[in-house]
């Protein structure tokens, strides 16, 4: 039995906003969210500058457990469920690669204080909302950091689509925003010290690290809400690989991440020629930047646009595939690219269409892709619900 | 529809004087220098089983890496978290040894690997939950064979915190673990078992395991895990915790059991404190 599967309900906070609706507003206005944060380093106390992308949330002490529930909340609300009520088997699955760093900077250190541990573990977060919103099936976490919540997508996709389940609740969240956290992805090299991203420019200067978090409701087409069917997206394909090539760095071919690629297109069934647009990682980094394209153009050899649109909301690390993947929805639903941020010198400019501004287009079929440290790969394909009968 | 064999388990356990696994022989210090300690055991189990099954490592294109743990690197990050109030500064390996999707990513890397690869983390069910996940990803096509892997290596009031949150049985010691696993849709020779069901869900309060399985037994003590017979109709507890790990390692005794005896199926299950349940039930093929 092969169910098709849709996206219900979704729900976001980022730097760009606390809300869908606000997040979409921002993207297309496309005005700097980003704040400075001083770093203290050493034992001298060296300061150094950084910009990151902050949400507004008042509780900092339970920052990623909140971030987490009113993302879902909102997804919830959108897809006009109730979860008191039969969802059939409904399964939480978040995604996320490091928990509340502010958190365990502050509290690990203290071995005799009482830890809140789904400020530290996904898993026990996972374990709470499931208990609080009436999950009865599934609950798991998938950690393959910046790629965790496509991944976590991909699985409730595959687990409703095998009809394993009737309903998922996915969550990508991750909030990192600390010294400690940003001295850690300093000593990476891989933060622009800039107070802006230029994805796939010549000039890439690194990504800015942010905070957010993301949630889909997803389900098959029998158990959607009357009314709610206009407003849904269809995943049609999922496909997950992995460079085996280094921990940190991407395998520079691209193989790897046009492997997932290829194994999503088999999974939708469709050809390259079809996919309208792709939501790329695009991180601002030279060797993921080089990496993507030199991926997408061994799959993709017809003209075909692209555009990240990381530059405006920073490097949200396990959330950014949810974030970029309600960004896919919404460019199908509006009709609209958004375009890459500060791209004004594109690293190559082939039939790959990068994208620099925003572009009133009508689109059927999206791809979004992430990658992540450890070259895990995840690819998805989202198909505009065009009205016809399921 | 695809069928699922286990062809090969290969567990690693700590030295009875120091409490630890010996990786030595199967790391080298430069492998070993970038990964977190539970990071280190799955590579080194990963190179053992690869070792003992070179067949089965051709064509790694289609071959995933699922691992699993229970605590992941809980002992690093207090420990780099106090060196970094000290001395203001973080090592640059410090990304590399907390995210706990490295624990697949560094056995892709040296086993050249690439289907799908990813870390699951769902408490004491997490073994559970990855070899279900490598049943999934071979029953829809989507890889061929999965190299399934877990490890943990935690204590301390950090460990014993997480454990506290996870598990129901109260368990003291909990220090090192590994194991692997690997999954093929062929049968060829020399496999141990057939994965015929999987099951998770959520119990009821107050609900038995073997209720909700449909599986009758005399003792009906749910516990953290264990293992049931399905021609005696014995259930095996009193089985040593082996945190994230606790799956495959029951997995083997399991088998162990049925070859030494006559039982020919067996169910393995976990659950965690929030009652959430991961079941699987295996045929054993003969020797």
């Amino acid at each position: 039995m092969s169910n098709r599967v849709f996206i219900t309900g979704m729900g976001m906070i980022s730097p760009l906003g606390d809300d869908v609706d606000g997040n979409w507003k921002s993207l297309i206005q496309r005005t700097n969210h980003f704040v400075p944060y001083q770093l203290f380093k050493g034992k001298g106390k060296k300061m150094e500058e950084f910009y990151v992308g902050r949400v507004s949330c008042s509780l900092e002490q339970e920052k990623y457990s909140k971030l987490a529930e009113d993302a879902l909340v909102q997804a919830i609300h959108d897809s006009g469920i109730n979860p008191e009520e039969n969802q059939g088997r409904c399964a939480l699955i978040i995604g996320s690669s490091l928990g509340n760093s502010e958190y365990m900077s502050q509290n690990t250190s203290d071995r005799y204080c009482k830890l809140q541990l789904e400020e530290v573990l996904p898993e026990v977060l996972a374990h709470k909302l499931a208990e609080k919103y009436f999950v009865n099936s599934i609950v798991m976490v998938i950690n393959s950091a910046c790629s965790s919540s496509s991944n976590a997508i991909g699985k409730a996709y595959r687990l409703i689509k095998n009809d394993r389940i009737d309903c998922a609740y996915v969550i990508g969240i991750d909030s990192v925003l600390s010294d400690i956290g940003l001295a850690s992805f300093s000593a990476l090299g891989v933060l622009s010290s800039d107070e802006s991203m230029r994805p796939f420019d010549v000039h890439h200067n690194g990504f800015i690290l942010s905070e957010g978090s993301g949630a889909l409701i997803l389900q098959r087409e029998d158990h959607i809400k009357e009314g709610h069917l206009n407003d849904c997206t269809e995943i049609i394909g999922y496909g997950a690989s992995c460079d085996a090539y280094h921990i940190v760095a991407p395998d520079g071919k691209g193989e790897g991440a046009a492997l997932s690629m290829k194994k999503a297109l088999k999974d939708a069934g469709i050809q390259s020629e079809e996919v309208d647009y792709i939501n790329c990682h695009g991180t601002g980094t030279k060797l993921n930047d080089e990496s993507e394209y030199n991926a997408m153009e061994l799959i993709f050899n017809h003209s075909v646009y692209a555009s990240s649109t990381k530059g405006m909301t920073g490097h949200l690390l396990g959330a950014c595939g949810i974030i970029e993947t309600i960004f896919s929805c919404l460019s199908m639903k509006h009709s609209l690219i958004p375009g890459t941020v500060n791209l004004k010198d594109p690293i190559k400019n082939n039939h790959i269409r990068l994208l620099s501004e925003n572009l009133q287009i009508k689109l059927n079929v999206v791809m979004n892709n992430t990658f992540a440290f450890g070259g895990q790969n995840a690819s998805l394909i989202l198909k505009k619900w065009e009205g016809e009968s399921i | 529809m695809n069928r699922i064999f286990i062809k090969d388990i290969v567990c690693l356990y700590p030295d009875e004087v120091s409490g630890c696994i010996d990786t030595n022989l199967l790391l080298l210090p430069r492998e070993k220098r970038k990964l977190d300690r539970y990071s280190q055991i799955s590579l080194a189990i990963s190179k053992k089983i690869h070792e003992c099954n070179p067949d089965f490592f051709e064509h790694g294109e289609d071959i995933s890496v699922l691992s699993a743990t229970c605590f992941g690197a809980m002992n690093t990050i207090t420990d780099e978290v106090a060196r970094y109030h000290e001395t203001g500064l973080v090592s640059p390996v410090f990304i590399t040894k907390i995210l706990s999707n490295m624990q697949a990513a560094v056995i892709a890397i040296a086993l050249q690997l690439k289907g799908a690869n990813y870390t699951v983390s769902t408490g004491v069910n997490s073994s559970c939950d990855a070899v279900i996940d490598g049943y999934e990803l071979i029953m829809e096509n989507r890889e061929g064979r999965v190299l399934v892997v877990s490890s943990d290596s935690c204590d301390g009031e950090f460990g014993a915190a997480v454990h506290g949150n996870y598990c129901q049985d109260d368990v003291k010691d909990f220090g090192e673990c590994g194991a692997a696993l690997l999954l093929d849709s062929q049968s060829g020779n020399g496999a141990l078992g057939e994965i015929t069901e999987i099951q998770r869900g959520i119990l009821h309060q107050h609900e038995s395991i073997f209720k909700r399985l449909h599986i009758d037994v005399e003792k009906k003590e749910n516990g953290s895990h264990g293992i049931y017979l399905r021609e005696s109709r014995k259930q095996i507890i009193d089985l040593p915790f082996s945190s994230g790990s606790q799956t495959i390692f029951d997995i083997k005794k399991g088998i162990e059991y049925c070859r030494d005896n006559k039982d020919k199926e067996f169910i393995v299950y976990t659950i965690s404190k929030k009652m959430i349940y991961s079941a699987i039930t295996i045929k054993c093929v003969p020797n």
